[in-house]
């Protein structure tokens, strides 16, 4: 976040409590919500991004993470209206190029998810312990 | 900054500064990295590369609908971009046209592919050795990405390419995130893939695994010796009965529930399977042996490929 001049920290934050929401409205696989964060975070690191422009770094990261999760991909219709028709399809489509570009394909990553997913596996845990795990990691 | 809350989502008010910066594009243009040098097919072009002077492959995918970047082609990018093995096509480069929707695919470049490579070099095709040495080098590679869990689910000869300098192969198209929902962006000139489809993919396309890949291998092996195909049917209809023909028809005991997978079995008459021996000619009993377990009927009782190259036909 130190190269960026426009937004901070809390806008991030704002950013991603929001996210989360969407993610639970459109019932979306828990891995998809991780590989968004992922995807924003290293979009924000190379590109420097202005605050109108931070919800469309959202939003394209979430469709991009969904196309690459999801079996059932919500369309970018949905993206348009979930954020208030802010911002156009076509707007929309180009921030996925730079996105990809940018990010250069590379959208197999491990999260925090897979890892924490594979520990509780190992440790044979109860449904408690696991709701604590993922609780704290989120 | 603003967040715009539309109607799914319950309304939350940010405080709304806004300032603009525009995001800088990092892309840059094919023209200025490659030129063209002829056209191999509609989409595919031969180039070269102007800063390393290499021969390249450029492939170039459009997008069919509003929706941008198709989800199969961003998982197929993000996959082939993890590969590197000596035996498979290395993606070198992805450029993504901002004006245009469409994405090129720019690949290392190789001239023959095993179809031409058995018309052009019949002879060295009918030296044992080499053969072998190719059959290695596809299981080479086909174990390397079932070891990922990753499937081709397309491999002919049209796309498996040979150096012929050093008789290196590798394999390129993994076609199956496309084919798998979009069957209808295969190319009709191309040479007929079903022939090379294993049986569990012909009667269900929910039968997905790796071992499909492991059949199309075997198709490939008979090929190389015989120098045609083994299954060739006129259609993917007939393709069937013409494995059936050739393998023997399924029953309970060589491949057991295939009876309820496949509701259709009793429209085919029952066959025995044929002596391989007899319909690939001069190859050595190992060979016979291998393929055998590489064109078995049940998924769940075929060779893997990892298990073939420990394969006694590989050990002298």
């Amino acid at each position: 976040m130190s190269q960026q001049h426009d937004i901070t920290d809390r806008m991030r934050g704002i950013l991603i409590d929001w996210l989360v929401e969407v993610h639970y409205k459109f019932e979306l696989m828990e891995e998809t919500l991780y590989l968004t964060v992922n995807l924003i975070d290293r979009f924000l690191e190379r590109q420097t991004v202005s605050r109108k422009k931070l919800q469309l770094v959202g939003v394209t990261a979430m469709l991009l993470a969904c196309k690459y999760e999801e079996i059932s991909v919500p369309v970018v219709e949905d993206f348009i209206v979930i954020s208030d028709k802010a911002y156009t399809r076509s707007e929309v489509l180009d921030m996925e190029k730079v996105m990809v570009n940018t990010l250069q394909f590379n959208l197999s990553v491990p999260t925090p998810y897979v890892f924490t997913k594979r520990f509780l596996k190992a440790a044979q845990s109860q449904k408690e312990l696991e709701a604590l795990a993922f609780y704290l990691m989120d | 900054m603003n967040i715009k809350v539309g109607v799914y989502s319950s309304g939350r008010s940010i405080s709304d500064l806004r300032l603009r910066v525009s995001i800088h594009s990092s892309e840059s243009s094919l023209m200025e990295k490659y030129k063209l040098i002829a056209k191999i097919k509609k989409g595919v072009f031969q180039g070269l590369c102007l800063l390393s002077s290499q021969t390249v492959t450029l492939k170039q995918l459009g997008f069919p609908d509003n929706e941008g970047v198709p989800g199969s082609l961003i998982k197929e990018i993000t996959l082939l971009q993890a590969m590197r093995h000596a035996n498979i096509i290395k993606l070198i480069d992805v450029v993504n046209h901002q004006e245009q929707s469409s994405i090129v695919l720019v690949y290392e470049s190789m001239e023959t592919n095993l179809t031409s490579f058995i018309r052009i070099y019949p002879k060295v095709m009918k030296i044992p050795r080499t053969i072998k040495e190719l059959l290695r080098q596809i299981l080479l590679a086909v174990s390397y990405y079932h070891s990922f869990d990753i499937v081709h689910g397309g491999i002919k000869p049209a796309n498996t390419f040979i150096d012929p300098a050093t008789n290196t192969l590798k394999i390129t198209d993994f076609v199956w995130p496309r084919t798998l929902f979009n069957s209808n962006t295969e190319d009709p000139n191309e040479e007929l893939g079903f022939c090379y489809k294993a049986p569990e993919i012909l009667v269900e396309h929910k039968q997905f695994s790796t071992a499909i890949d492991v059949w199309s291998v075997g198709c490939i092996f008979a090929e190389m010796v015989t120098q045609k195909p083994l299954f060739s049917a006129t259609s993917e209809f007939h393709q069937l009965a013409k494995i059936f023909s050739i393998v023997g028809t399924p029953s309970e005991e060589t491949w057991p529930g295939f009876s309820r997978i496949y509701r259709y079995l009793h429209i085919y008459s029952h066959c025995k399977p044929k002596d391989l021996r007899k319909l690939v000619p001069g190859l050595e009993p190992a060979g016979i042996d291998l393929l055998h377990k590489l064109l078995y009927m049940d998924p769940k009782g075929r060779i893997t490929a990892r298990q073939a190259l420990e394969h006694v036909y590989f050990q002298n």
